[in-house]
């Protein structure tokens, strides 16, 4: 049961004047779920790794329940982490494994099995006890690395992308599983993941990286319904949110034939409208039949059963655009196919230029 | 000439052929014909496998210089070297020697290999220096440290100069302790290659594994001794069957600093064949080599045996 702190906690390595991790500000409350998620070279799991005290903390600090760890080894920190590559022992058997930190740290050998057994029992790994890693699946490993972090009861959880290295069907499985786990035992944990799928359906709340910069951090449904900048916007959804350059008129915001209305504050903040640009997610337009709205050129049809995307581009020449379309699934139009499609006034966002931050269209 | 052939290779048509056809081709072509390894086989059956077979045969007979035919005399030169003792004298020290070295050999590489572990501009000059002795003639290093050694020798010259008293100690001369000082100096010759041999094995070491283990709050010496050194065992067995073997056949080292002695407690198996055969004992000289060629045989299997099970699960 423990808090976490971030406060203007930076990595800089030696030779880069770019600091990995740029002054990363985050509090995750006792025994919540934090993801911290972004693409590749954005820090997430270098700021788990300063966390872990795998990596050097070059300014700022780190807490843990309030305390400074910033100079703390990794094993005065009390913290267990799980890493993409599972880092199993493999000359342990799958007990001596889970139970290799009790030793360490000099309990009972009767202990230890009492501990190992009852993570084997919730993992479903007691008929593997005596087994070493090389002999067991992928699944069967991961589950191995989450065991070794439940056997010792941290303060923390951190987990390095943990289900990369399974298949697809077992990812979404083990996923659900993972956060019931950690819901059951109310451990903080924090996530890193590329994935934002996952990042949305596991955490409590996420925090979203983009070159060692912290862009947002909130809950699932606030990221998704108001992101805070373009970056967030395009990375958060899949498909992604459609973001198109619009021109700023008396009326509103125009995209193609279309007019958006906007309030005066959205005006003001969006100052001369240059550069503005337009989110719309796949699921805010919809078909209009009558020929009114946006001119779209279905190039794919994606069919998924309930929906289908339609990706396909506005406009011609120089200006096309692609924009994905959802439309439901059982009568989409033809690949090849022009349709007009319209969309949610409420359901739109705005970014200024420059910055790409978010500007409240009704504000 | 396999580019063309590549090139020129039809095309299928579609899908209706079988795609075993044109594989079974090329395994063809890239099979060489069995008789091409004959030359080779020519070379080892005459250097080789002649010289070993025949091994075999002359140790049956009383060849020697002072006899001017060579007759079969069954196992008398084995049953006179093991009745005067000599067979298990030359027999002990030899495995000793191979024992000895094979330990320093592994601690000082592996030592080494810790220290040296780090890749920065330091370390990498010294693993070339430590490398070095393994590229120097063996006679050399051998009579080197002979001079060093010797009663009236730098290291005693050192020593005195250190402790302010004249020093005169034989580490040459010692029936106990000789064979150690020898065992020592092989062991230096060649723990280059065994700290090469564990640097390459710690670096195959996940790095994931042993970030693991500090969370896990292992100290080094815990990492070291739980997790390091287990994972190095396929190190550990090519340095120590390597090392063990290698000293069982030794030689110059032994022949440059002692000879043999002093009293033979160094005179190793390669030693006693080296003597008798120049005093003319072939037959004798013969038969020793046989026994340390079955010695190094039966040594070998066990050995190595024994340290592939550790391997087993990595």
């Amino acid at each position: 049961m423990s808090t976490v702190e971030y406060v203007k906690a930076s990595r800089l390595y030696p030779g880069n004047p770019v600091p990995a991790v740029d002054e990363l500000s985050l509090e995750i409350a006792d025994g919540e779920f934090l993801v911290l998620v972004g693409p590749s070279g954005s820090g997430k799991s270098t700021a788990l790794r300063m966390l872990a005290g795998l990596e050097e903390v070059t300014s700022g600090e780190i807490r843990i329940d309030g305390v400074d760890v910033s100079d703390a080894s990794p094993k005065d920190r009390d913290i267990a982490m799980v890493f993409q590559s599972y880092a199993l022992y493999p000359h342990m058997t799958v007990g001596e494994n889970m139970g290799f930190a009790l030793r360490l740290a000099g309990v009972g050998k009767a202990d230890i099995a009492t501990r190992v057994a009852r993570a084997a029992a919730m993992l479903d790994l007691t008929g593997h006890l005596d087994r070493k890693p090389k002999a067991l699946s992928g699944g069967q490993r991961q589950r191995v690395a989450m065991g070794r972090a439940i056997v010792r009861s941290p303060r923390v959880f951190l987990m390095d992308e943990p289900l990369s290295n399974l298949d697809a069907k077992l990812r979404v499985q083990t996923r659900t599983e993972i956060a019931s786990l950690q819901r059951e035992l109310g451990t903080t944990t924090v996530y890193v993941t590329h994935d934002q799928t996952e990042a949305m359906t596991m955490g409590d709340r996420v925090a979203v990286l983009k070159d060692g910069v912290l862009q947002q951090v909130a809950t699932p449904r606030e990221l998704y319904d108001r992101p805070v900048n373009v970056f967030v916007a395009g990375f958060i959804g899949s498909p992604a949110m459609n973001v198109l350059p619009v021109t700023l008129t008396a009326e509103g915001v125009q995209l193609g034939d279309l007019t958006v209305p906007v309030g005066p504050a959205a005006r003001g903040a969006l100052g001369s409208g240059e550069g503005a640009q337009l989110g719309v997610r796949p699921e805010a337009l919809h078909l209009t039949g009558d020929g009114t709205g946006l001119r779209l050129d279905v190039a794919v049809v994606e069919e998924l059963g309930a929906d289908a995307y339609l990706h396909g581009s506005l406009g011609a020449g120089d200006g096309r655009r692609p924009l994905v379309v959802r439309v439901d699934g059982r009568t989409p139009p033809r690949a090849g196919s022009t349709v007009h499609v319209g969309l949610r006034p409420d359901e739109v966002h705005l970014f200024r230029g420059g910055d790409g931050a978010r500007v409240d269209a009704a504000g | 000439m396999t580019m063309t052939d590549l090139r020129e290779r039809p095309r299928l048509d579609g899908g209706d052929q079988p795609p075993a056809a044109p594989r079974g081709k090329r395994r063809r072509r890239s099979d060489h014909p069995l008789w091409f390894l004959a030359p080779a086989l020519v070379v080892v059956f005459v250097f080789f496998f002649l010289p070993t077979l025949s091994n075999f045969f002359y140790a049956l007979t009383d060849w020697s210089s002072f006899k001017s035919e060579i007759s079969f005399v069954g196992t008398d030169n084995l049953t006179a070297l093991f009745d005067n003792g000599t067979l298990l004298d030359a027999l002990r020290v030899t495995v000793v020697y191979a024992v000895l070295v094979a330990v320093f050999q592994n601690l000082f590489g592996l030592v080494l290999a810790l220290l040296l572990e780090r890749d920065n501009r330091l370390n990498r000059v010294c693993r070339v220096l430590f490398f070095i002795p393994v590229i120097m003639s063996a006679l050399a290093v051998g009579y080197v440290f002979q001079a060093l050694l010797k009663p009236d020798g730098g290291l005693n010259q050192a020593l005195g100069f250190l402790s302010g008293t004249e020093v005169q100690i034989a580490w040459l001369g010692n029936t106990t302790w000789t064979i150690v000082v020898v065992a020592l100096i092989h062991a230096w010759k060649w723990m280059g290659l065994s700290m090469l041999i564990y640097l390459a094995g710690l670096k195959t070491i996940n790095e994931d594994v042993l970030e693991a283990a500090r969370l896990d709050g292992a100290t080094w010496w815990d990492t070291f001794r739980r997790i390091r050194f287990p994972l190095l065992a396929p190190a550990v067995t090519f340095n120590f069957a390597t090392a063990l073997l290698g000293s069982m056949n030794g030689f110059d080292v032994v022949q440059a600093t002692t000879e043999g002695g002093p009293g033979g407690t160094t005179e190793l198996l390669n030693i006693f064949i080296f003597r008798t055969f120049g005093q003319g004992l072939f037959a004798q000289a013969t038969t020793m080599s046989l026994v340390l060629f079955v010695t190094v045989t039966l040594m070998a299997v066990p050995v190595i045996w024994y340290l592939r099970k550790r391997e087993d699960v990595l």
